[in-house]
């Protein structure tokens, strides 16, 4: 009846269509100029020539910056470290933000549920730089809590952030504690979700707490998994902050990244070639974001 | 097969609020017990102990004579077939009812044999490779009562399996579940509020009301013989006449000038000048020229409501109202003065205070 009533014009009048634009325009007009503008003018400056790229009258030199990039074996290495680095930590974070969930909502934490909550997600509203400089500390090799620890126990050092092959994991530890509660509660929100008939049907069949979490859980999760995916890629790809507090790139170029490196060249005033290596991980991010969305798209059609 | 037992099972929350109350009863082997009450009445509570889907607070439940009070339910070989049916969405037909067999182990031929079977009893074989979002209410309760039947389990427990089903549907699927029963002759618990659907199904039905049973009886029994005054009014459509009354040694008085005479001879099974309630079924009230060994009264219609076989009137008793079932061939109009009579042995009576029978 409603839907009669509104598609027959009566009510509600036509004009409260237009109020939603003026809503909506201060929060499009920020995006615009703060969002989508710099990211044009950046697009631009990757074709213009470093020395002139912040004149009025910049000189255009087309595709140069970019075929630079691709002779450059430090961005190389930096490319494919961040997409190491990225497999990496996405699935640390899903399979980590899953089990939490799962912990979260396994009934033998009781009273405690509220401590696992809060532990989790205060490290997400904690401002970033300040996590990373105390885990900073936690890794110094001299007065660092962690080696300290282990020294007393007499067992061997952790290379922490000095080592090259020790400071992949350690980086990676340190943006795990940072960003996976919010990824718990993403997940939370999809277990809430889940439908207890067919829990309780498969108890009845007889699946153990395995069998039910992949037969029946698992599957419900599929939304929670993607979101979390893509949004998981998007986040490290740009991985930025922990390397510029914590190692600067190092030991030894091992956590040069590519959001990294960039700022690095802009900072030397290669302003072009800069922008141009940003473009490329722009862009790589939204093909893998649509790629992402359109598999999700496939799945729910089936 | 087995038997299920029920003794002084309790369900309570917070240690004070019953749920369920001190229910005992004996499921034979082989039977079909209902239990049926209104929503809320802990009928469900009490099938989801059986299960292993909610903790017995107090009291034990024995399948097959073995207590399982501490059994998980995986490990009680119960199947069960929910109301809103609870199949696997992303699972085929096929594999939603292969899926207890999986998991313990059961050899492929045999779960190919076995949901074969199943799949022909309840007329879905061209369903098995179908996904549950492609079938209709109707046949995705099949399929659940397919994953049920597969199991070969030693009771069976239905939670309102009809309720989600409209009425046609409803009616065809109750035949079924009773000619499953006798073909399979297997150990059923059945819950609904549907006293229909209780009568036409059950060996013997548990009525629950506040979490108590009230009587637990064949259904021609609860019919004749109701304990006290919920089960008369809850089972029965439209359910039994219940009237305050008082006796004296030539009448029944019914309160607000109506009475009704008593037959001679009749020694009344209940004392006189004490205030009681007497219940009587509608289709035990005649209309029409009384016989002489029956009670008798005269009283206006108020209601008339044809239903094609036959119309129910309701008859205005002083200040109460009994409805009656008549045949649809008696010209009768609204505000006629109707003599009706009942006799004495249709008549049952209950303590107004306690509800329970006299």
């Amino acid at each position: 009846m409603l839907v009669n009533r509104v598609r027959s014009g009566q009510q509600p009048p036509a004009p409260a269509v237009g109020v939603f634009w003026w809503f909506i325009a201060p929060f499009a007009l920020l995006t615009l100029v703060f969002g989508v503008w710099p990211i044009v003018l950046a697009v631009q400056t990757s074709f213009t020539a470093s020395a002139t790229a912040l004149q009025p009258e910049a000189k255009w030199v087309g595709w140069a910056n970019y075929s630079v990039l691709w002779s450059d074996p430090i961005f190389i290495s930096s490319m494919l470290r961040t997409l190491t680095y990225t497999s990496l930590a996405v699935v640390s974070t899903i399979v980590a933000a899953l089990l939490y969930a799962l912990l979260l909502q396994s009934v033998w934490i009781g009273r405690g549920r509220l401590f696992f909550k809060v532990a989790v997600f205060l490290p997400v509203v904690t401002p970033d730089i300040a996590g990373y400089v105390v885990w900073r500390w936690l890794y110094d090799q001299s007065f660092g809590a962690i080696n300290t620890a282990l020294d007393a126990l007499g067992l061997p050092l952790f290379g922490g952030i000095a080592s090259t092959s020790t400071v992949l994991g350690a980086v990676l530890v340190a943006e795990l504690w940072h960003h996976v509660g919010f990824y718990v509660v993403i997940f939370w929100a999809n277990l809430a979700l889940c439908d207890k008939g067919q829990s309780e049907a498969a108890q009845i069949d007889g699946a153990n707490a395995w069998q039910h979490f992949w037969h029946v859980l698992f599957p419900q999760l599929r939304p929670a998994i993607l979101v979390n995916s893509v949004y998981a890629l998007i986040q490290y790809l740009k991985t930025f902050t922990v390397v510029a507090v914590m190692t600067k790139g190092g030991p030894n170029e091992s956590t040069n990244f590519v959001s990294y490196y960039a700022y690095q060249l802009f900072d030397q005033g290669r302003y072009g070639e800069a922008t141009a290596m940003a473009t490329v991980l722009f862009t790589l991010i939204l093909l893998l974001a649509g790629l992402a969305m359109r598999l999700q798209g496939g799945g729910r059609r089936q | 097969m087995a038997a299920v037992d029920l003794r002084a099972v309790s369900k309570t929350y917070d240690g004070r609020q019953f749920a369920v109350r001190e229910v005992s009863l004996s499921v034979q082997d082989g039977e079909l017990a209902v239990f049926v009450g209104p929503s809320g009445c802990g009928k469900s509570t009490l099938l989801r102990m059986v299960a292993g889907l909610e903790s017995i607070s107090q009291g034990e439940v024995a399948i097959g004579g073995v207590r399982v009070n501490d059994l998980p339910a995986r490990e009680r070989d119960i199947a069960m077939v929910f109301q809103d049916y609870a199949l696997y969405p992303h699972k085929s037909v096929r594999e939603n009812m292969a899926f207890g067999l999986r998991l313990r182990r059961t050899p492929e031929a045999e779960i190919r044999k076995r949901v074969g079977d199943a799949a022909e009893l309840l007329q879905i074989e061209p369903l098995l490779d179908r996904k549950p979002a492609a079938l209709s209410g109707g046949q995705r309760q099949r399929v659940a009562i397919g994953r049920a039947i597969v199991r070969q389990p030693k009771v069976f427990l239905f939670d309102e399996p009809l309720s989600n089903l409209d009425a046609q549907l409803r009616t065809d699927m109750r035949a079924e579940i009773k000619r499953l029963h006798q073909r399979l002759g297997a150990t059923i618990i059945y819950v609904t509020h549907d006293q229909v659907e209780a009568m036409t199904l059950a060996s013997r039905i548990a009525v629950l009301n506040a979490g108590q049973l009230q009587q637990y009886d064949s259904p021609a029994s609860l019919y004749r013989q109701p304990h006290n005054l919920f089960v008369a009014g809850f089972m029965g459509s439209p359910p039994m006449n219940r009237l305050t009354a008082t006796l004296t040694p030539e009448s029944i008085e019914w309160g607000g000038g109506a009475s009704c005479q008593r037959p001679a001879g009749w020694v009344a099974p209940w004392p006189e000048h004490v205030p009681l309630v007497l219940g009587v079924r509608p289709e035990h009230v005649m209309v029409g020229p009384a016989p002489s060994d029956a009670l008798t009264g005269q009283a206006p219609v108020v209601l008339v409501e044809p239903l094609g076989a036959e119309t129910l009137l309701t008859l205005q008793v002083g200040r109460q109202t009994m409805v009656c079932r008549a045949s649809s061939d008696l010209p009768v109009a609204l505000g006629d003065t109707l003599t009706f009579s009942v006799h004495p042995r249709r008549v049952h009576a209950f303590h107004p205070d306690t509800g329970a029978s006299w």
